[in-house]
């Protein structure tokens, strides 16, 4: 057992901390922050993108970098460090995952490229209206017209939806097979309501109303498209709960420094013993959180799919309680200065806030961990 | 001991009730009772129509305008107005330095200021924390120095809420440097269209814009703005702020939001069943639902010994912590409750005029907002 970063694996964070540092300093984040129509920033998305992180994922055949688990910790951590609002998460994570779980040697050589060049991001419709996290629940259709499919339905909340070429969905088929069918973004009959998130990052509702697709856009067979988006989704779930580490590390330093730098009643808010107290509690709620994730991505290499999602639904439920610990507390250390827009850390509050939400809320996962123990 | 109400005091609940169902129209719908922006009219609609009726200012005496009442009586009145769905006065006029004024001011300033307070036509914000002075309250900096019949104000305010609506402000100012800080303090009323008063907005994380940031360069006030003594503002603002504990338990909107949810917990699902039937969402409901009546019971606690002994005691100060996480609970579950929902984050959505196509059930748009 070994917790250390491999060399690549820190040379791999270094230079995306390198980039952004440079390219995506807070002053500059906020003006992609105010853009009302693109909701990240394309020129950051590129260098991501030549840069090989868009590829982390992928497999070597497909001329990806074949990373794993551990890596994609380092990047989404790094990414939520840097409240990155690239669609990382929509394309590099769940769009490559998709494709190189579901599809046919066609499809991954005909869109692989594309999401890998940034130039064709993806994305990946898990969850329908009023269904909440039950990706089981599928009401959206497909019919097939002899020369395609023709697809019907609503899709809740799909992240990156808003930058994507392309949007995977399930639909259900006579005699109830769910499959999984791609949409290409500007085909007729796609409606899409764009919004950025509580964190900044895009995503859209989906309309599809008689949407008529190929036949080769059908990417899986006889049923087993909840398995394998249930897989996509538990790579989602692991950037959220390491993604949730990053943004609870930035919290916690800038909650450090204030206490040292925060004059009240003539001396520094650090010296005051309860502050003292609940410093405490939010270093060691930050490294707990850290030794879960560990465990998530640890499983998430294993290849036992019920004890993949029982570690990490288990993981995400401690998290998800550690974020909520951490942002509420470092919002009421700082006073007011911490909900301020113009402060760094309500910034990492809403990441919090969103990591809590997405793929699964403790609840949900709570649930999931005790149906799989 | 008589845990239910006076008879007079179920008359005077009938009284509320009767009210406020003659006034029904200007009840907010039911989307829009939590979370979503009060238009300025609305706002005006409901505190004409307690003006009208002399309700407008419950604790103040009756000989300056005011109801009267006594604290229970402020209780039924504030439970009453919001299950019927009533819009909130955000009013710094009314619950702060009106009677600040009533106790401590001259002729000339009860004349002055009441009577704009009362019929709504002037707006108020608290001039108190500053960048160097929050918790700390009394180490105010904001300096006034005496010049013939006026006096020369400078210093910055910070976190004033609704600052931007504001007519006047009232502020503390240090007038003595030499002295215990807070013995060289004194109250000041400010024209907020005073030449070198500049208010700068102070977005804050949930996207909206309530605080700022007042700057006061060298602002000439005239000295019949001065409540009370030269020195003695740190007494004032203390009477000011023991007036807010009444009504800091937020018993009222608190049951109206428990309410609410319950609404909503009929109608969203989570695994095909609504959350009300969920054993984990239950049980927070439960623990929340007992929460609230312990905090409810105390709250009337406290308002009996205010109504005797004309001073809410030592309790009071446990009320707002529980109030106030009350009320974070009820917002983290409304939140829950909104699922995948909560994490659309349109602000714009909050506002009436908004036509935009809004994403997931009605209630959700305010969710997140609400609970940051």
């Amino acid at each position: 057992m070994d917790f250390t970063l491999t060399e690549e694996q820190v040379l791999i964070r270094e230079s995306l901390s390198k980039a952004f540092q440079t390219d995506y300093d807070f002053d500059k984040r906020r003006a992609v922050l105010e853009d009302a129509a693109t909701f990240h920033s394309p020129a950051m998305w590129s260098t991501i993108a030549e840069s090989g992180f868009t590829g982390l994922l992928a497999p070597e055949d497909s001329d990806g970098f074949g990373g794993g688990a551990a890596e994609l910790m380092v990047v989404a951590e790094e990414l939520a460090r840097h409240l990155s609002l690239e669609p990382f998460l929509s394309s590099a994570v769940i769009a490559v995952r998709l494709l190189d779980l579901a599809s046919d040697a066609a499809e991954r050589t005909l869109r692989m490229p594309g999401l890998l060049s940034g130039e064709q991001p993806g994305a990946v419709a898990l969850y329908e209206p009023g269904e909440r996290y039950a990706m089981e629940n599928v009401a959206t259709t497909a019919v097939e017209t002899g020369e395609g499919w023709r697809l019907n339905g609503a899709k809740a909340v799909v992240i990156g939806a808003d930058a994507a070429a392309w949007i995977a969905v399930s639909a259900k088929l006579e005699g109830d097979d769910v499959d999984i069918f791609v949409v290409e973004t500007d085909a007729n009959g796609v409606k899409r309501n764009p919004y950025r998130l509580v964190d900044g990052r895009g995503a859209a509702d989906l309309e599809l109303k008689d949407v008529v697709v190929p036949l080769s856009a059908r990417l899986t067979s006889g049923g087993d498209a909840v398995a394998i988006l249930s897989e996509v989704e538990d790579w989602a779930v692991l950037t959220m709960a390491a993604e949730s580490l990053g943004a609870m590390e930035c919290a916690k330093d800038l909650t450090l420094e204030y206490l040292k730098t925060r004059q009240q009643f003539g001396q520094p808010i650090g010296s005051f013993q309860v502050l003292q107290h609940d410093m405490a509690n939010i270093l060691s709620e930050v490294e707990y959180a850290r030794s879960m994730v560990y465990w998530a991505a640890a499983a998430m290499a294993g290849d036992d799919p019920i004890t993949r999602r029982h570690t990490i639904s288990g993981a995400k439920a401690y998290i998800d309680k550690a974020a909520r610990f951490v942002a509420e507390k470092t919002v009421q250390m700082h006073g007011g200065v911490g909900v301020t827009d113009e402060y760094a850390l309500s910034h990492y509050v809403k990441r919090l806030t969103l990591t809590q939400i997405l793929f699964g809320d403790r609840d949900e996962h709570l649930t999931r961990f005790l149906e799989t123990a | 001991m008589q845990l239910t109400y006076h008879e007079v005091q179920i008359a005077f609940r009938d009284e509320v009730r009767a009210f406020m169902a003659d006034k029904a129209q200007l009840a907010l719908g039911e989307d829009a009772r939590h979370g979503m922006h009060l238009t300025k009219d609305e706002v005006i609609a409901w505190h004409k129509a307690l003006a009208e009726r002399g309700w407008i200012a419950p604790k103040w005496p009756v000989e300056h305008g005011g109801a009267g009442w006594d604290p229970i009586q402020v209780h039924i009145f504030d439970e009453e107005a919001f299950a019927a769905g009533m819009p909130w006065l955000p009013n710094f006029g009314l619950n702060y330095v009106g009677p600040v004024v009533i106790h401590f001011g001259d002729d000339w300033q009860k004349e002055r200021f009441l009577g704009p307070i009362l019929s709504g036509d002037e707006f108020w914000c608290q001039g108190f924390s500053e960048p160097g002075a929050g918790s700390d309250l009394a180490a105010v900096g904001t300096r006034a120095q005496r010049d013939d019949d006026n006096y020369i104000v400078s210093g910055q305010k910070t976190w004033t809420t609704q600052a931007h609506w504001a007519d006047w402000m009232f502020t503390l100012v240090r007038t003595d440097r030499e002295v215990k800080k807070q013995e060289g303090i004194s109250f000041r009323l400010i024209d907020m269209k005073s030449p070198g008063i500049t208010v700068r907005p102070i977005m804050t994380l949930d996207g909206e814009h309530q605080v700022n940031e007042v700057f006061i360069d060298d602002v000439v006030v005239p000295a019949k703005n001065l409540v009370g003594e030269e020195n003695k503002g740190w007494d004032y603002a203390k009477f000011l702020l023991s007036n807010e504990r009444t009504g800091i338990a937020g018993v009222g909107q608190s049951k109206s939001e428990f309410a609410r949810l319950k609404m909503i917990a009929k109608t969203e699902k989570r695994r095909g069943k609504p959350l009300s039937e969920d054993p984990l969402f239950q049980a927070k409901m439960a623990e929340l639902e007992l929460e609230l009546k312990a905090l409810e019971i105390t709250n009337l606690r406290m308002l009996i010994e205010e109504k005797d002994k004309g001073a809410p005691g030592p309790i009071s100060s446990i009320l707002k912590i529980k109030g106030s996480e009350i009320q974070q609970t009820l917002a983290t579950l409304t939140m829950e409750a909104a699922g995948t929902y909560a994490a659309p984050f349109i602000p714009d959505a909050l506002d009436a005029s908004w036509n935009g196509e809004p994403a997931g059930p009605a209630f959700a748009a305010a969710a997140t907002p609400y609970y940051f």
